[in-house]
C-alpha cells in the first residue's frame, strides 16, 4: 500500500508519530543549548532589595548615581500606579490585622529596585544603603530586605535528565519513531517478500541491506542511551536521519523501476 | 501404500526414461493451525505435468492444500514428499489475495519476477513479458498504477508474474474470480498450453462450474478438509 494511504488511513497514529518524534528532536536534541542557558542564568541570580523614597525624589539621577557605584548591576525605577497599589494593598492586609499605619495612604512614594553583584558583602550591602540615604537628605527612605531573583527553575531540568521520566520518554518517542520507520519500510518489506518469493537466486545481501536500513535509525538511540548518561541526539542526527529515509527511498523507487 | 512414492527416482533418470516424477505425494497428512486441523486423512499424488483443478466450498481447506503444495505448511502428521520439497524445483503461486504492490506499476510488479538465473538478458524477460500482457490485453496498461486497475486486471497480472518465473508448478487460488467468462476461458487456454506444450504442473482451485465442465483433466473434490475425487485423478 502506498505510503501516502497508509498515512491517511491511519491519521491520527501518523500523526502521533510525527510529533513525538519532532518533539524528541526539539527537546532532546537541543540539550546542549539548554544547558548553554543554565549556565547562562547562574549569572542571571542576582540579591536584590526594595526602596521606597518618600517625596518628590528626583529618581533619574538617584538611578543615575547608583549605576556608578561598584557592586551595583541594575537600577529599575518602578512605576508608580504599581508601587500606590501594592502600597495600598500592604496597608489593608496590615488593617484587617489591626495594624494601622496612620498617614502612610496619603504619602507620595516611589519605588526603585536595586540589583547587586552576587559578590557584594553584607557591610558593602550596607554602604550602598548609606550612600541612597546620603543621596535623599530631605525624604524618608524605607529599605527591604535583599532578596535573591532567580530565572527559570533549571534544577527541574536538570533532574528531568536523570529521572525516570526522562528515560520513559526517550522510550516512548523511540517507539513512536519506530513505528513510523516500520509504517515506512512495510512497502519495502513487500517488495522484499515478494522478490524472495519469485525468484530462484538468494538475496541475502539485499535482505542485509533492507535490515541495515530499518536497524540503522535505532543504533542512534540505543548505544547513546545506554552507554552515555545523557541522550546527546542533536541535529546532525536529525539531518542524517532523514536524509537516510529519503536516500533509501530513492533506492527502492530506481531498484524497483530499473530492475530489469 | 505410498511407501514406494517416498523413494523417488531422480528427476534426471526420469527425463531419460520418460517416466514422469512425482511433483508431490502425502501420506495420510494431516495439515491445519494452531487452534484445528484443517486437512484430514490427505492421500494424494501429483505427477509433474499434471494439470488438476481443485474445487470445494469456502472453508473446504482448498488454500491450506495449495499452502502444504507450496511448503507453507507442514503436516502435523503424516508424510509428504516429492520434487515440490527440492530446491531446483520452482513453484509459483497466484494467490487469493494477489499480492501485488499498489504504489507500483503494473510493469514494476512485474518486473519484481525478473530473475537472472532464468533469463539471459532483460530484453528476454521484456519479450516474455510483453507476449503475456498482448496475451491477456493489458499491454496498454503497463504504466499503470496497480492502485488505479480494476481486480480483473490486478488478477491477470498476478497470474502473468507467476509464469514469468517459469516454474515447475503453478499453485492457483481462485485466479478467475474476478474475470468474465471469455477471459476466464483464454487463462485457461494459455495454461493448457503452458502445461501440453511445457509441462507445467498446475493445480487451480475454482468455483467457476463452466470453466470446471470444460475441463477434462484432473478434477479434485475437497469436503470438510477430507479429500474426494473425480475425473482422472491419480489418487491412492
Amino acid at each position: 500500500m502506498n505510503f501516502k494511504i497508509r498515512l491517511s488511513k491511519s491519521l491520527f497514529s501518523s500523526s502521533l508519530c510525527f510529533f513525538f518524534s519532532f518533539l524528541l528532536f526539539l527537546s532532546l536534541g537541543s540539550k546542549n543549548s539548554i544547558n548553554s542557558v543554565f549556565e547562562k542564568s547562574r549569572d542571571k541570580e542576582m540579591p536584590y532589595f526594595h526602596t521606597l523614597i518618600e517625596g518628590k525624589a528626583n529618581l533619574q539621577r538617584i538611578q543615575r548615581k547608583l549605576l556608578s557605584v561598584p557592586g551595583i548591576k541594575a537600577v529599575r525605577i518602578l512605576k508608580q500606579e504599581i508601587t500606590n497599589k501594592k502600597l495600598n494593598s500592604v496597608v489593608k492586609n496590615l488593617d484587617d490585622l489591626g495594624v494601622s499605619l496612620d498617614g502612610v495612604e496619603g504619602m507620595n512614594l516611589s519605588a526603585v529596585k536595586i540589583y547587586l553583584d552576587t559578590k557584594v558583602s553584607d557591610s558593602k550591602k550596607s554602604l550602598i544603603r548609606e550612600y541612597i540615604q546620603r543621596l535623599n537628605p530631605k525624604n524618608e527612605i524605607v529599605f527591604s530586605g535583599t532578596k535573591i531573583e532567580k530565572g527559570l527553575n533549571f534544577d527541574k531540568v536538570i533532574h528531568f535528565y536523570s529521572s525516570k521520566a526522562y528515560w520513559i520518554v526517550v522510550g516512548f518517542i523511540s517507539v513512536s519513531l519506530g513505528l513510523l520507520l516500520i509504517l515506512y519500510f512495510n512497502s519495502k518489506g513487500s517488495i522484499f517478500y515478494l522478490r524472495n518469493k519469485y525468484q530462484r537466486k538468494p538475496n541475502w545481501l539485499r535482505a542485509f541491506t533492507d535490515l541495515s536500513f530499518i536497524l540503522l535509525p535505532f543504533s542512534l538511540f540505543i548505544p547513546l542511551s545506554i552507554f552515555n548518561n545523557y541522550f546527546e541526539l542533536n541535529y546532525s542526527h536529525l539531518i542524517s536521519l532523514f536524509v537516510l529515509i529519503a536516500v533509501s527511498k530513492i533506492i527502492i523507487r530506481v531498484k524497483t523501476k530499473n530492475y530489469a | 501404500m505410498l511407501s514406494s512414492l517416498f523413494n523417488l527416482p531422480s528427476k534426471k533418470k526420469n527425463i531419460i526414461t520418460g517416466v514422469r516424477s512425482t511433483a508431490f505425494a502425502c501420506d495420510s497428512a494431516y495439515v491445519g493451525y494452531k487452534d484445528r486441523i484443517v486437512l484430514k486423512d490427505i492421500n494424494f499424488k501429483i505427477n509433474e505435468g499434471d494439470f488438476i483443478f481443485l474445487t470445494g466450498e469456502s472453508g473446504s481447506g482448498k488454500t491450506t492444500f495449495l499452502k502444504m503444495l507450496s511448503s507453507d505448511l507442514i503436516p502435523t502428521q503424516g508424510k509428504v514428499a516429492g520434487l515440490a520439497y527440492e530446491s531446483d524445483f520452482f513453484v509459483a503461486n497466484v494467490f487469493q489475495d494477489l499480492r501485488l504492490i499498489s504504489e507500483l506499476t503494473i510493469e514494476e510488479n512485474l518486473n519484481l519476477a525478473y530473475d537472472s538465473k532464468l533469463y539471459k538478458t532483460k530484453q528476454e524477460f521484456f519479450s516474455d513479458l510483453f507476449q503475456l500482457a498482448k496475451i491477456f490485453d493489458f499491454s496498454a496498461n503497463l504504466s499503470k498504477k496497480i492502485i488505479d486497475t480494476n481486480r480483473g486486471t490486478k488478477q491477470l497480472v498476478a497470474i502473468v508474474r507467476a509464469l514469468l518465473t517459469k516454474p515447475n508448478m503453478i499453485l492457483a487460488d481462485e485466479p478467475t474470480s474476478s474475470l468474465d467468462l471469455a477471459l476466464s476461458h483464454k487463462l485457461f487456454d494459455v495454461l493448457n498450453f503452458y502445461n501440453s506444450k511445457r509441462k507445467l504442473t498446475i493445480v487451480w482451485t475454482s468455483h467457476n462450474r463452466e470453466l470446471v465442465k470444460r475441463f477434462n483433466g484432473t478434477k479434485v473434490h475437497l469436503a470438510g478438509g477430507r479429500l474426494q475425487y473425480a475425473g482422472k485423478a491419480t489418487l491412492i
